[in-house]
């Protein structure tokens, strides 16, 4: 059985183990894109990937709650090629903080959808978890400091995990 | 942390969970399909399991009163979630006929009225008036609420009508299961109205045949599952026999949306008291741990009848827990 985390050479720290998978792209994706693994409806495999829907980012509508399976594409990929894409691990993903705020290691992120990356509409990793957003699915922790140009998507490194994710953003509190 | 394999295909396209079984002792007769709940072992293995949310105390020796719909055993009902603000205890109460309305002033000030489904007044005496569970069609005012059916034409303006008012939103989240007594029908019942820490109401009925009797025997379910470790059996176990139960994977369970919503592919489940993933928020409740996906195409029409439905499982590290609506 192979599992997501490995202990190190000493057996005294672990390192994170990368999951990667071939899935069939339904569009065309940039490097660093975060794409949606799609479910077979009669198997429950994931076979292809697509864009994120706003549906399936995790908040609650209509006292339903949906999430998707999140990858982050690893080089570029045409729509109908086969798409190599990281379900968990650490990699470069687009990130962004849509209102400019530094982040530093183990901040932790959502998904967003719609953001301009490469004159490019995509869905990015998103630092910002402010209202309705509450109960959106955490994919991301950081993995480095960022100081500045945080509004601009850029590639930067991440822990990723669009399986289970890290759980889930509560709110604030008051 | 470690989590369980994700399995690519043998083309090399595309993944699913890997299915991941075991067996462990039944501590109750289980059916193919049904929820689980884990229990370790002091060592810290896991090596039995019961039906999702029934790991707590059984109760014996409590009495039933049919008429009223209530279980009644001293300190029994602690735990059982009571709203202060929508359940309030009448007395002194008018009654009128006409407009079916029971009046007192201010008695109704912090009761909030939700649906006819949910919301019930317990008539528990009253001159000329016949006791038992009655619907509230609606609040008038703080003073006044209105009943769906008649508590008696003869309880025409008699003023000393008493109860007790309920709001399913409040407690009705809350369920037993009953699993004995002299003419008791066992099974799964939902609490309609705490009236105390030693007294609740059913939605139905145990059994006219156990009116009055004193050896009731119930389990108080845990109403909101937020921890624990889940498995879906895939078969079917007597109590204390050996049961399979997949742990993470793709199999069949009984799920439902108690709201009967629309399940569509991607939508979360959250184990609920009987052995049920559901789909419902308001039932599965805050930090609820989700533990399955729907998979398949839409199913539109009578979601909140429980079947056996294709889920994506992880009973182990799950999905999250419901944080809330936005």
């Amino acid at each position: 059985m192979s599992i997501h985390a490995k202990l190190a050479p000493g057996g005294l720290t672990y390192d994170v183990q990368n999951y990667d998978v071939d899935l069939t792209a339904n569009a065309a994706f940039q490097k660093g894109e975060v794409v949606m693994c799609d479910i077979d409806s009669n198997t429950g495999r994931f076979v292809s990937c697509t864009a994120p829907s706003s549906a399936s980012l995790g908040a609650v509508s209509s006292a339903i709650c949906s999430d998707g399976v999140f990858g982050v594409v690893l080089s570029a990929v045409a729509s109908g090629a086969t798409a190599k894409v990281r379900i968990r691990g650490l990699v470069r993903a687009v990130t962004q903080s849509t209102s400019n705020t530094a982040w530093a290691t183990d901040s932790i992120f959502i998904v967003k959808t719609g953001v301009t990356y490469n004159a490019t509409s995509t869905t990015v990793v998103e630092l910002d978890q402010g209202a309705g957003t509450v109960n959106q699915k955490w994919v991301a922790r950081g993995m480095e400091s960022i100081v500045s140009g945080m509004s601009t998507p850029q590639l930067r490194t991440l822990h990723f995990n669009g399986l289970e994710g890290f759980g889930r953003y509560g709110g604030t509190t008051s | 942390m470690a989590h369980l394999p994700v399995l690519s295909s043998p083309t090399g396209n595309g993944f699913a969970l890997k299915n991941f079984d075991t067996y462990v002792t039944a501590n109750e007769a289980v059916a193919l399909g049904d929820c689980v709940q884990l229990s370790m072992s002091s060592d810290g293995i896991f090596t039995s399991c019961y039906l999702a949310g029934q790991d707590n105390a059984a109760s014996t020796g409590a009495s039933f009163a049919n008429t009223l719909k209530r279980i009644t055993k001293v300190g029994a009902f602690a735990s059982v979630p009571g709203n202060t603000n929508t359940i309030t205890a009448l007395s002194g109460a008018q009654w009128t006929e006409s407009s079916k309305t029971i009046t007192k002033s201010a008695a109704f000030t912090n009761y909030t009225f939700t649906s006819a489904s949910n919301d019930k007044v317990v008539i528990t005496g009253g001159t000329n008036a016949t006791v038992g569970i009655y619907t509230v069609a609606g609040k008038t005012s703080a003073d006044a609420i209105t009943l769906t059916a008649s508590i008696g034409a003869l309880a025409d303006t008699q003023v000393d009508i008493a109860g007790n008012l309920g709001n399913g939103s409040a407690s009705g989240l809350a369920r037993i299961k009953v699993t004995g007594g002299t003419g008791a029908t066992t099974g799964f019942y939902q609490v309609y109205i705490k009236i105390s820490d030693d007294a609740i109401s059913l939605d139905r009925t145990i059994g006219a045949g156990a009116d009055g009797q004193s050896n009731i025997a119930f389990t108080l379910l845990d109403p909101k599952l937020e921890h624990g470790v889940f498995g879906i059996a895939l078969e079917d176990a007597s109590s204390g026999g050996q049961v399979k139960v997949r742990l993470h994977g793709v199999c069949k369970a009984f799920t439902r949306n108690t709201a009967d919503a629309a399940i569509a592919s991607m939508n979360l489940y959250a184990p609920v008291a009987d052995g049920t993933l559901d789909s419902d928020a308001a039932t599965y409740g805050i930090n609820a741990k989700f533990v399955a996906r729907a998979v398949g195409t839409a199913l539109v029409s009578t979601t909140a009848t429980r079947a056996l439905r294709l889920v994506q499982f992880n009973g182990i590290s799950g999905y999250g827990n419901y944080a809330g609506a936005n």
